[in-house]
């Protein structure tokens, strides 16, 4: 097992560790690490660059750009880190039961609600449940999870076909194993890797989404900050004051880059073959 | 004498088709190149067949594929390699395009997967026709199906229009054949090119190669781990142990007079059929059976639309405690599908089923679990039944976990430590994983696993086909011993029959779902009462090229 981790943690991994981890503590501890209110405006010191008395600048309205990174990060993380747990527990079991049962179960999961699903645009979609349910983290969440599930179904389905037929499940059900062992405890398993990579990639595509539909007045409300408004008001400021869509640019950039490589150190830490002692 | 060895007429020296000179293949990159075979030297004649032998990772293979440099980017090759005195080592990647091609072909051992399954036959052949020879479409279709017929395939006229997947394995090796014959070559590399078949098939395919090889007068390098093949074909033999060669021999002399210790070994190894029965199983007649299946009929299960497969018909197989019979038969026999029956895989489709005494025709949740108390498996390919995720340990003690037999960590561990000592492992290496092991440690694993619940009745399906056969005569000797101490009752499922002349008290011989025949061990071998029996039996290779003579003027006599 140490073996095993060891072999897992490059320097740029542990780098994209540390860097998950602040973003963790950020997350928990936003009120106590920004130097300032994030919606405090203060028009005279509007558009400062960084490095002034305000670390990051501030932006059109004087607020200052740190703190609203700071407070944006706890949002931002909130909803990604949450649409995709939920996407990925939703859309693993349904691929699972359909990959696996195979007939009746597989026309219900894998043809009535995920294909059904995928036919929707998904900001029509999104826009659906913000209609019936008013705009805010929790109908984020729940809206997104619900339209990045079929990514998970359809990798998990695809996999579980070809595992199933592998001879150790055949084994575990010549040895007793109840369906459920063999689902979790067996199958489950082995088609951990490609899933983990994708959660990773859905962090990433759902804090672009996230900036998307703020950007449209779906996501979240004004004036709490998150990265995607912020990115989509400093567009305006390109030319003259780009220190205000470069700052929280830089940061979805990190922090996708960062998620990707932890998802990297995750599957080679939990896969036995890539222990170093060949 | 009339051994087709001394047919041909000697050839002076030095005329070598193909000459091999301290050939070394590493693989590795940058500065850290690891050596897979050192100093690789031997040559094929004109018109010779060499055969490569060896076990798994002796290189046999690398050293084939470094003749045509068809090696992996992370892999070079060194030393001399002449085609007809010319140096292929080190030639321009367009003359190794040309000498694959046109001199030299190579068949490989899965035909399946080495035609591209999108197009037909004929589409393969024209192609292999045209990339070396200008003719037009027409005449390159005209010639498919010339080649075609020189491979006897049956109907070669239609065979043609066929897609990979419609033939059989046997037809689609007759098809990668005419595919290599297209460029009328020098040298044909044969990459284990029967292993996949069946007997009976490889026998005729086997048949078709020396036909060629003295019709066209070609020379094959074939490379075989199996030594009734070698004894078969072979001229000469080159034996190969840990990427060296051990032994360069004629092969009737290498048969009858080896001279490295590592050839005796591997030749000893071999179980040869006719050398009568050293089973120690001790079969209990007067007890109740522990499986009896009578008049019973399996079928896999079809899809809401699709009819099911009918595997079985009217099987009467009966196992008496303490016996084990070998269920025998070629691919498509239904051998596994009893096998799976008998572990409750399957369910009865007709007629009656009883293990220990109960009858679980019926295939109840009661009855899958007392199946479950009384009977384990031990599958084919210990690589891939071993959940790659687990350690050992954990693998052996899961039929406990998973029936509530046992529970808590240490107390399966401990079990399993034990179990490992059972068949001789350390039981240290109860946390390593699957991949960490060799084949036939795997196999003991495997083994360990299905001794687990103490069964009654051990179902082994093909235990030993993937291993070599060195690691084959160990872990028979294992299973034999196993049975010895615990006197479970077996069915041991197996395409080869002379492991079932050496373990089994009784045989079951089958042929597409139905018994042939069955009856003791050395009855059945010996005095067979079924043509497709005797088939079987003519058409296993032995490893003694006089006698394999011998059976091949038989048979393509009959």
């Amino acid at each position: 097992m140490r073996r095993r981790l060891a072999h897992a943690l490059t320097p740029l991994r542990v780098a994209a560790l540390v860097y998950v981890g602040l973003m963790l503590v950020v997350l928990l501890a936003a009120p106590l690490l920004a130097p300032a209110d994030p919606l405090a405006q203060n028009v005279a010191n509007r558009l400062a660059g960084p490095g002034g008395s305000n670390l990051l600048g501030t932006d059109e309205l004087g607020r200052d750009i740190l703190s609203r990174i700071v407070y944006g990060a706890r949002v931002e993380l909130l909803i990604a880190l949450g649409a995709t747990i939920v996407a990925m527990v939703l859309g693993t079991l349904l691929g699972l039961l359909g990959g696996y049962f195979g007939g009746i179960v597989e026309v219900i999961t894998m043809r009535v609600l995920v294909d059904v699903l995928l036919a929707f645009p998904p900001i029509i979609l999104v826009l659906l449940a913000v209609t019936l349910r008013g705009p805010g983290t929790g109908t984020l969440i729940v809206a997104m999870g619900v339209l990045f599930a079929p990514t998970f179904a359809r990798i998990s389905y695809g996999q579980v076909i070809s595992v199933k037929r592998l001879e150790f499940v055949e084994a575990a059900t010549a040895f007793g194993a109840p369906t459920r062992t063999r689902l979790l405890g067996v199958i489950l398993p082995n088609i951990s890797a490609p899933l983990i990579v994708q959660v990773s990639l859905t962090i990433a595509t759902a804090i672009l989404l996230e900036s998307g539909l703020s950007y449209l007045g779906l996501g979240v409300v004004p004036p709490t900050p998150s990265w995607g408004s912020m990115v989509a008001q400093g567009q305006r400021y390109l030319s003259s004051d780009p220190h205000v869509l470069l700052v929280p640019g830089a940061f979805v950039v990190l922090t996708i880059l960062a998620f990707g490589l932890v998802g990297d150190a995750l599957r080679s830490g939990l896969d036995p073959k890539s222990r170093s002692d060949r | 004498m009339t051994q087709p060895v001394l047919e041909k007429a000697p050839r002076p020296a030095g005329t070598a088709l193909l000459e091999i000179s301290d050939v070394s293949v590493e693989f590795g990159g940058g500065k850290k190149w690891k050596p897979v075979t050192h100093g690789i030297s031997f040559s094929v004649a004109p018109g010779e067949t060499v055969a490569l032998v060896g076990e798994s990772g002796s290189g046999k293979s690398v050293t084939a594929m470094a003749i045509l440099d068809l090696l992996p980017a992370n892999a070079r090759r060194t030393g001399s390699i002449r085609l007809d005195g010319e140096e292929l080592i080190g030639a321009s990647e367009k003359r190794l395009r040309q000498v694959r091609g046109c001199d030299v072909a190579v068949i490989f051992q899965e035909p399946m997967t080495a035609l591209n399954p999108v197009y037909t036959i004929g589409h393969h052949l024209s192609e292999a026709i045209r990339s070396h020879r200008d003719v037009s479409k027409a005449e390159a279709a005209e010639r498919a199906v010339e080649l075609l017929r020189q491979v006897h395939m049956p109907s070669p006229e239609t065979k043609v229009k066929d897609y990979p997947h419609q033939l059989s394995g046997g037809q689609r090796q007759r098809a990668m054949i005419a595919m290599a014959m297209a460029s009328e070559p020098r040298l044909l590399i044969a990459d284990e090119p029967t292993t996949a078949l069946d007997v009976t098939v490889q026998a005729e395919i086997l048949d078709l190669v020396r036909e060629l090889q003295q019709r066209t007068g070609m020379s094959v390098l074939i490379i075989t781990h199996d030594m009734g093949v070698v004894a078969d074909v072979s001229d000469r033999v080159v034996v190969m142990r840990d990427g060296r060669v051990v032994e360069t021999a004629p092969s009737t002399e290498l048969f009858s007079r080896p001279q490295h210790d590592y050839t005796k070994a591997l030749l000893d190894a071999v179980p040869r059929l006719g050398s009568g029965t050293t089973s120690s199983a001790v079969a209990d007649r007067s007890a109740a059976p522990v499986l009896e299946l009578e008049g019973v009929a399996i079928e896999y299960p079809g899809s809401w639309r699709k009819a099911g497969f009918r595997a079985g018909h009217d099987l009467g197989i009966s196992v008496a405690p303490g016996e084990i019979v070998g269920l025998v038969g070629e691919s498509g026999s239904g051998k596994s599908t009893i096998g799976r029956l008998a572990m409750g895989l399957l369910p009865v489709a007709e007629g009656r089923m009883t293990i220990g005494g109960r009858d679980v025709t019926a295939g109840s949740k009661a009855d899958l679990a007392h199946i479950r108390s009384q009977v384990s498996m031990v599958f084919q390919d210990p690589a891939s039944s071993l959940d790659p995720r687990r350690t050992i340990g954990q693998s052996i003690t899961d039929p406990l976990r998973w029936t509530r037999k046992l529970t808590g960590a240490k107390a399966c561990r401990a079990r399993a430590q034990e179990l490992l000592e059972d068949v001789r492992l350390p039981k240290e290496w109860v946390d390593r994983y699957p991949h960490e092991l060799s084949g036939g440690q795997r196999q003991r694993v495997g083994i360990a696993r299905a001794m687990a619940t103490n069964p009654r009745l051990l179902v082994a399906d093909e235990p030993t086909s993937a291993l070599d056969v060195s690691v084959q005569a160990a872990v028979l000797d294992l299973f034999s011993e196993l049975q010895r101490e615990h006197g479970f009752s077996c069915l041991f499922i197996t395409h080869d029959l002379s492991v079932v002349e050496q373990l089994a008290t009784s045989v079951v011989v089958l042929q597409q779902g139905r018994v042939v025949e069955q009856g003791p061990t050395a009855q059945v071998l010996n005095a067979a009462e079924q043509d497709y029996t005797r088939r079987l039996i003519a058409a296993a290779p032995v490893p003694d090229p006089e006698l394999q003579a011998q059976r091949r003027a038989a048979r393509l006599a009959g």
